[in-house]
C-alpha cells in the first residue's frame, strides 16, 4: 500500500491524486487521542488557543503554531464525534470550532441542523458558509 | 491552479517497483489485496444512508478512509449481509484521511503500508468502490510527487496518479464523483 486517494482534477486529463502513505503512518504514529468527554475536550481546546496565542503565527507545518493548530483540529474532530447525534453539543462544537477551523465547524453545524433544525442551528451554518465563500 | 475536487476516495495504491505491465501481476495484486478493500456507507443522523464510500484495513481492526467520509456521518462497513458501526479514531482533515476502527474480530488480511514512497513512473494500482461498484481495479502510474499548497492541503506531499481509471470499462462514464473512497497500492 503506498497511498490513499483523495480526489482528482475534472479537466486533469485522468490525473488523480493520493496522499502518499507515510502521511498515514505518521498520523497512525501519533499518541492515541484520548477519549474525552465532550465538556473536558472543549476545556482542552480552549486552554490550547490560550497556548497557540502566545506562539508566533507561522504557516510552516513544522512550526510551535501550526502544531497547535493541528492539535487543536484534532480535538475538534474529535468533538464533532463525541458530539454524535445530539444537536446541542454539535452546537457548541460549532460554536468553538468557529475561529479555529471553518470546515469542521461548518461540519458540525450542518449536522446539528440535520438533526434538529433550528434556527440557530441554520443561522450559525449560514454565518459559517458566509465566512468560508464571502 | 484548477479545482481539486475531493472526493470520498480510499485509493488502495497496490505499488510494487514494477516495471512489467504484466497482465498477471494486476491479477496477484488484486486477488491478494481486494478482499481487504471494504464498502463503507454513511448514514445521517435521521438514520438514512446517504453515501458510500471505501475503506481498507490495516493492522488492529482498523479501517483507513478519507477524512471527508468520516465527517459525513455515522460511517458502517459493509460485512456480508451486515453493516457494522465504526468508531473515529484518528483524523487528519488537511490530508483528508481517517482511522476508524469497528469492535468485531475481522477475518481478512490487513494491508502492509509501504516503507519507501514510489518514484514517478512507477506502476500502482487503485483498488476501491466506485459509485459502489465493489473492489474495482485500475492501473496507473505515478505521474509526479509534488507538493501543494493551498487552502485544503497545505503542505501535503500529493502523488499523481495518472491513467488511473483508465482501463476500466467505467471510464466513459462522468468522472465526476468517481472513486469514492479508494486506496492506492
Amino acid at each position: 500500500m503506498v497511498g490513499i486517494a483523495v480526489g482528482m482534477l475534472t479537466d486533469g486529463q485522468n490525473l488523480n491524486f493520493a496522499v502518499p502513505i507515510d502521511i498515514l503512518a505518521e498520523l497512525l504514529s501519533q499518541r492515541p487521542q484520548r477519549t474525552l468527554e465532550l465538556g473536558s475536550l472543549l476545556e482542552e481546546v480552549k486552554g490550547l488557543q490560550v497556548q497557540q496565542s502566545e506562539e508566533k503565527f507561522s504557516s510552516e507545518t513544522d512550526s510551535p503554531y501550526q502544531k497547535k493548530q493541528t492539535e487543536l483540529e484534532t480535538l475538534l474532530n474529535n468533538g464533532v464525534g463525541e458530539a454524535g447525534g445530539n444537536a446541542d453539543d454539535l452546537l457548541k462544537v460549532a460554536h468553538v470550532a468557529e475561529n479555529i477551523n471553518v470546515d469542521i465547524a461548518t461540519v458540525a453545524a450542518r449536522r446539528a441542523a440535520d438533526v434538529r433544525p433550528s434556527p440557530d442551528a441554520y443561522l450559525l451554518l449560514a454565518n459559517l458558509l458566509n465566512a468560508k465563500y464571502a | 491552479m484548477k479545482r481539486l475536487l475531493i472526493f470520498a476516495v480510499t485509493l488502495s495504491l497496490v505499488h510494487p517497483s514494477v516495471v512489467a505491465q504484466d497482465a498477471e501481476i494486476g491479477r496477484r495484486i488484486y486477488s491478494t489485496n481486494a478482499p481487504s478493500v471494504l464498502l463503507l456507507y454513511v448514514q445521517s443522523a435521521n438514520g438514512q444512508y446517504v453515501a458510500q464510500g471505501s475503506g481498507f484495513l490495516i493492522e488492529g481492526s482498523r479501517i483507513v478512509t478519507n477524512a471527508h467520509v468520516a465527517n459525513a456521518g455515522k460511517v458502517f462497513v459493509e460485512l456480508g449481509p451486515a453493516r457494522v458501526p465504526t468508531k473515529l479514531v484518528r483524523m487528519d482533515s488537511k490530508n483528508d484521511l481517517a482511522v476508524l476502527s469497528v469492535e468485531i474480530e475481522m477475518t481478512v488480511k490487513p494491508l502492509t503500508l509501504a516503507t519507501t514512497r514510489p518514484a514517478p513512473g512507477d506502476l500502482v494500482f487503485a483498488i476501491t468502490n466506485p459509485e459502489g461498484l465493489e473492489r474495482t481495479i485500475s492501473q496507473g502510474v505515478i505521474s509526479a510527487n509534488r507538493e501543494l499548497e493551498g487552502k485544503e492541503a497545505p503542505t501535503s506531499l500529493y502523488s499523481d496518479i495518472s491513467r488511473i481509471i483508465r482501463g476500466t470499462n467505467l471510464q466513459s462514464r462522468r468522472l465526476r464523483g468517481w472513486h469514492r473512497g479508494g486506496n492506492a497500492h
